[in-house]
C-alpha cells in the first residue's frame, strides 16, 4: 500500500460482463490483480444487462466499474451505461473498459463518457496502476 | 472525544424517501459511510418498527448464495420488501477481496426493483459476519424500507458463530454427506442455528441428514430440504419465516433476544477501541505484562474522554 492510500478504505469496484458474451476468463484475471492490489472487487457474472450493472453500480456505491467485452458490442453497452450513470447521479464513478476493442473505438468511447480503455495484452500493473490514481479523484470531484 | 452520531433523523428521513422512490443510491452511500466508520463513531437509533433480520450461514459451497437468491424470489413475490447482504472473505495478505455472491442472485432482481443488495468483505474479522454488519443491519432496519433482511455469511466453519449477534434468526445450510450424526452434535455452529437446511437434497443421503439433524436438533424450529437450483422447497423456508417472525414478536422473544446482544455490544466497541489505542503506544518489552496493561488502559481512557 503507498502512503497515499494507506490509511482510506479499500476501493470498491465493479466488474462486470454485458450481453451475450459468456467468456470471462479476462475478468477475472483482472477481478484478482486488482484484488491481490488490496481493492473489493464485485463480480457481477455473464449476460448482464446495462440495467443489472447500473443496478450493482447504484446498491455496492461502487468508486470504479470495470466492463469487460468481448463480443464486439462494447459501443452500444458503453453509451448506454454512460447514460444511466449520469440520469442516477453516478458520473463520479470512474469508467473504465477492456477486452477487445479496436483501437479506433477508444476515442468515441471516451466521447461517451468512459475514462480509459484497455485493449488485449495490457498488463494487469498497469490497470491496478490507472485506477488507483484516478478512481478517488473522480469519486471527491 | 472522537466520537459522533451518524445520520441525524432529517438524513434518515432524505435516505428513506428517496429509497421509496426506487433511488439507492444515497442508501448505498449511508451502508459504505457505516462500513467505512470506525463502531465508535457509529451511532445509531433503534428502529420503531422492527424488521426480520435471518442469517444465512453453513460451510463454503453448501449454496448459501444460490438459496438466497431463492428466498429473495420467493420474499419478494409474496410481496415483502428485500435486502440482502451478503459477505465474502477479504485477503489477509492484500486486503482486498472478491465479492461473488451477486453472480447467483442476479438472475432474482430482474424486474424486483424493491430488492437491495450489498456485498461486502470480511475486513479481517473473523466469526464470518463483517465487523460493520450488524450496525449496517440496523441501519437498513432503521430505513422502513425493508420487512427482512437477510444476511449471507463468509463460508462458515464449527467456531465461526458471530451471526448469532446479529440475526434474530439463524439459518444453517449444509448439505448431504458432510459427515455423521456425530457431526450434528458438536458444539459450536450447529448448536447456534434456529432451523436447519438440507440443501441439494436430490442428492444421495439428504433424508439420514435430514433425519441426524432433527434428532440433534431438540431446541430447532425445523428441518427443511431443498433443492435451491431449481426453487424447490424455498416457499417452505419463507413460510417457516413467516411462522418463526410471527413467534418471536408475539411473545416477546425478540426483544429479549435483541436487548441480550445491545448489552454486549457496548463490549465489543470498548475492545475495539482498546485494540486501536493499544496500536498507537508504544510499549517497553521489558516491562511486566501488568504494567503494559495498565498503561493500554490508562491512555484507552484517557483518549476516550479527551
Amino acid at each position: 500500500m503507498t502512503s497515499a492510500t494507506a490509511g482510506l478504505p479499500p476501493l470498491k469496484v465493479v466488474i462486470a460482463k454485458p450481453g451475450l458474451d459468456g467468456h470471462d476468463r479476462g475478468a477475472k484475471v483482472v477481478a484478482r490483480a486488482l484484488r491481490d492490489s488490496g481493492m473489493e472487487v464485485v463480480y457481477t457474472g455473464i449476460y448482464q444487462s446495462p440495467e443489472s450493472i447500473l443496478r450493482a453500480v447504484v446498491q455496492e456505491d461502487a468508486d470504479v466499474l470495470g466492463l469487460s467485452s468481448l463480443s464486439g458490442a462494447h459501443l452500444e453497452y458503453a453509451r448506454d451505461l454512460c447514460a444511466l450513470l449520469k440520469e442516477n447521479d453516478r458520473r463520479d464513478v470512474l469508467f473504465v473498459v477492456g477486452g477487445t476493442i479496436p483501437p479506433e473505438d477508444a476515442d468515441t468511447l471516451k466521447g461517451y463518457g468512459v475514462h480509459e480503455v484497455f485493449g488485449p495484452g495490457t498488463p494487469t500493473a498497469e490497470l491496478v496502476a490507472y485506477i488507483s490514481r484516478n478512481a478517488r479523484q473522480a469519486r471527491l470531484a | 472525544m472522537g466520537r459522533s452520531t451518524l445520520f441525524e433523523s432529517d438524513q434518515i428521513e432524505t435516505l428513506v424517501a428517496k429509497g421509496r422512490e426506487g433511488h439507492w443510491a444515497p442508501l448505498a452511500r449511508a451502508v459504505t459511510v457505516v462500513e467505512n466508520s470506525p463502531p465508535w463513531e457509529v451511532s445509531i437509533p433503534r428502529a420503531s418498527r422492527p424488521c426480520h433480520i435471518v442469517g444465512i450461514t453453513g460451510p463454503p459451497g453448501a449454496g448459501k448464495s444460490t438459496l438466497t437468491g431463492r428466498l429473495i424470489e420467493s420474499f419478494a413475490d409474496d410481496g415483502q420488501r428485500v435486502a440482502v447482504l451478503a459477505i465474502d472473505p477479504s485477503s489477509p495478505l492484500s486486503g482486498g477481496a472478491v465479492l461473488g455472491d451477486r453472480v447467483r442472485m442476479e438472475t432474482y432482481l430482474n424486474g424486483r426493483p424493491g430488492v437491495f443488495v450489498r456485498s461486502l468483505a470480511s475486513r479481517g474479522s473473523h466469526g464470518a459476519v463483517a465487523g460493520s454488519t450488524r450496525n449496517i443491519a440496523r441501519l437498513l432496519e432503521l430505513s422502513g424500507l425493508f420487512d427482512i433482511v437477510l444476511i449471507e455469511t463468509v463460508g462458515a466453519g464449527q467456531t465461526e458463530v458471530a451471526i448469532v449477534e446479529v440475526a434474530d434468526t439463524v439459518l444453517l445450510v449444509t448439505v448431504p454427506g458432510l459427515g455423521d450424526a456425530v457431526q450434528t452434535i458438536k458444539a459450536g455452529l450447529m448448536e447456534v442455528a434456529d432451523a436447519f437446511i438440507v440443501n441439494m437434497a436430490d442428492r444421495p443421503g439428504a433424508a439420514e441428514t435430514a433425519r441426524h439433524l432433527r434428532l440433534a436438533a431438540g431446541r430447532v424450529d425445523a428441518v427443511y430440504k431443498t433443492v435451491a437450483i431449481e426453487g424447490t422447497g424455498v416457499d417452505q423456508v419463507r413460510d417457516g419465516m413467516y411462522a418463526r417472525w410471527r413467534s418471536l414478536l408475539e411473545d416477546g422473544q425478540l426483544e429479549a433476544r435483541r436487548l441480550d446482544k445491545w448489552g454486549s455490544d457496548a463490549a465489543l466497541v470498548a475492545e475495539a477501541w482498546v485494540a486501536d489505542c493499544a496500536g498507537a503506544i508504544a510499549l517497553d518489552p521489558h516491562a511486566t505484562m501488568q504494567d503494559s496493561v495498565d498503561k493500554i488502559l490508562k491512555e484507552a481512557s484517557r483518549r476516550w474522554s479527551r
